[in-house]
C-alpha cells in the first residue's frame, strides 16, 4: 500500500464516520478540554435551528440564550476529564430560541484521541419533551380511572343498600339488585370502551335485549353521542323502564308494546335530549300507591344524574314516560 | 329530630349522595343538599350555617377547595369523603388537615365522624 492509497483511505473511513454521526438524529457535540464547540452533527442543528457559525468555537454554557448554563451541569462537566467521570441522562427543561419549551437530556463522556492523548468530551443531546408529555398524560388518565374505580364501588354500594328489601325474599332483593348492577355494568363497558363514544342506540339495545322483537318498536333518532356522566344514568332508567313493563306493563302481556324515540331539540342556544317511552296493549295501569327505590331511582337518575326532567303519566293505553336531558 | 345537627353534603356523583344522605338520615341528622358543585354548595352556605359538612373532593373535575374555604371561615367542621389519598391533597391548604373517610366509607365511621366533629366544635 502507498501512501496515497493511505491517505485515501484515511479520508473514506473519516468521511464514513462522519456520514455514521450525521445520520444520527440525536444531538451531539464535540467540545474540546476549555468546553468550546469542537465540531457537531446535522442532529444538533436540526433540533435547535442553529447555524455552523454561532456554534463552532464558542462555549457550550454560551450557546443559544445561555440553556446549558447551569451551574450543577457546569459542575458535573468540569469532573468529566480530570476524573474520567460521565454525564448520563442530566435532564435540563428550558425555553430555546426558535424552538420553544423543551426537556432534554444531557449525556457527556470523555474521548481521548488515538493518536495524541488529547481529549475531548462527547456531548449527547435527547429532547425528551415528547416522552414527558405523555408520561403527564398518563399519569392524569391514571388518576382519573383511580378516581373511577373508586366512585364506582360508591355506586354499587348504594344500589345495593338503596334497594328495597320490605317485604321481599332474599331472592327478590338479588334479582332486583343484581338487574341494577348489571346496567352499570354494562354501562361502564361502553363508557371504558373508548374508542367509540358511547351511542344511546346502542344502550336501547342493550337494554331491550330481554324481550323479543315483535315487543317493542325502536324509532331511532339521530346518533347521540353520551358524555361519560350521562351513561350510567341512561342505562339506569331503561333498566328500571324495562324492568317495570316486565312486572306490570306492556312485556308483562301477550301482544303488549313498546314504543321508544328519541330525538334533539335545540333552541335557545342549547340542545335538548327527548326520549319517549310509550306502552301500549299492556295491563291498565294505575300511580302506584307507594313509590319503591324503582320509581325513586328513574326520577333521580333523570333529575339529578342528567340534569333533566321526566314526567310519567298512566294513561289509559299504558303507562308514558318522557325524558328531558341537556346535551353540551 | 327538630334540634337534630344538619350536615351539608356535596357530592357530584347522584347516586353516592343518595346513599350518604340516607346514612345521614338513619344516624339522626338533617340533610342540606346534596349539592353537586361548587356554585350550589355556596348557594346553599348563603341561605343557613350547617353544623358540618361531608365534602367530596372531585366534582366532576372542579375542586371543592372553595367550599372548603367558605367553611373554614363560618367556622362550620367538615371532613371529606373522597377517593383522593394524602398525598393529592398536598397542595390544597383548606383540604390536607381534613379526615378523609374515603368514598367506600363504613356507615358506622362516618358516623363516628361526625360525632367527633360535632363534639369538637
Amino acid at each position: 500500500m502507498n501512501l496515497e492509497d493511505l491517505y485515501r483511505l484515511l479520508r473514506s473511513e473519516h468521511v464514513q464516520a462522519q456520514g455514521i454521526v450525521d445520520t444520527l438524529e440525536e444531538p451531539l457535540l464535540v467540545l474540546d478540554q476549555a468546553g468550546s464547540v469542537l465540531s457537531a452533527n446535522r442532529g444538533f442543528y436540526q433540533t435547535f435551528r442553529v447555524r455552523r457559525d454561532d456554534t463552532i468555537g464558542r462555549s457550550l454554557f454560551a450557546l443559544g440564550d445561555g440553556q446549558w448554563d447551569i451551574p450543577e451541569l457546569r459542575r458535573l462537566l468540569g469532573e468529566i476529564i480530570p476524573r474520567s467521570a460521565a454525564v448520563v441522562g442530566y435532564e435540563v427543561e428550558a425555553e430555546f430560541p426558535t424552538i420553544g419549551r423543551r426537556s432534554m437530556l444531557v449525556s457527556a463522556r470523555r474521548l481521548v484521541h488515538p493518536d495524541n492523548n488529547s481529549t475531548s468530551i462527547l456531548i449527547l443531546f435527547e429532547d425528551v419533551t415528547e416522552r414527558r408529555i405523555s408520561d403527564a398524560q398518563k399519569d392524569v388518565l391514571l388518576a382519573e380511572t383511580r378516581h373511577r374505580m373508586k366512585n364506582l364501588l360508591g355506586i354499587v354500594r348504594s344500589l345495593a343498600n338503596q334497594t328495597d328489601v320490605e317485604g321481599r325474599s332474599a331472592k327478590e332483593y338479588r334479582d332486583a339488585f343484581l338487574g341494577r348492577f348489571q346496567a352499570v355494568a354494562e354501562a361502564e363497558t361502553l363508557a371504558l370502551a373508548g374508542n367509540a363514544p358511547a351511542d344511546l342506540g346502542t344502550l336501547v339495545e342493550q337494554a331491550l335485549k330481554s324481550a323479543s322483537p315483535e315487543q317493542y318498536r325502536v324509532v331511532p333518532g339521530p346518533a347521540i353521542r353520551l358524555r361519560q356522566p350521562q351513561i350510567v344514568p341512561i342505562s339506569l332508567i331503561l333498566h328500571e323502564l324495562v324492568t317495570n313493563a316486565w312486572k306490570y306493563g306492556a312485556f308483562s302481556r301477550p301482544g303488549g308494546i313498546v314504543h321508544l324515540t328519541w330525538g334533539i331539540a335545540e333552541g335557545d342556544g342549547k340542545t335538548v335530549l327527548h326520549i319517549d317511552w310509550r306502552e301500549e296493549n299492556g295491563p291498565p295501569v294505575t300511580p302506584p300507591t307507594r313509590s319503591g327505590f324503582g320509581s325513586r331511582l328513574i326520577e333521580l337518575s333523570a333529575v339529578q344524574g342528567l340534569r333533566g326532567k321526566l314526567e310519567r303519566k298512566y294513561e289509559p293505553t299504558g303507562l308514558r314516560v318522557h325524558i328531558t336531558a341537556h346535551m353540551e | 329530630m327538630h334540634d337534630a345537627p344538619r350536615i351539608l353534603v356535596v357530592e357530584d356523583e347522584y347516586l353516592i349522595a343518595l346513599d350518604l344522605d340516607a346514612a345521614l338520615r338513619t344516624g339522626g341528622y338533617r340533610v342540606i343538599g346534596p349539592a353537586s358543585n361548587v356554585s350550589a354548595a355556596l348557594e346553599l352556605l348563603k341561605a343557613e350555617r350547617p353544623d358540618a359538612a361531608i365534602l367530596d373532593v372531585n366534582l366532576a373535575g372542579q375542586w371543592v377547595t372553595p367550599v372548603a374555604e367558605v367553611l373554614q371561615a363560618m367556622s362550620v367542621p367538615f371532613i371529606l369523603a373522597s377517593g383522593y389519598v394524602a398525598a393529592d391533597l398536598q397542595a390544597e391548604a383548606a383540604l390536607r388537615d381534613a379526615v378523609n373517610i374515603g368514598k367506600t366509607w363504613r356507615p358506622e365511621l362516618l358516623l363516628e365522624a361526625l360525632r367527633g366533629l360535632l363534639k369538637a366544635a
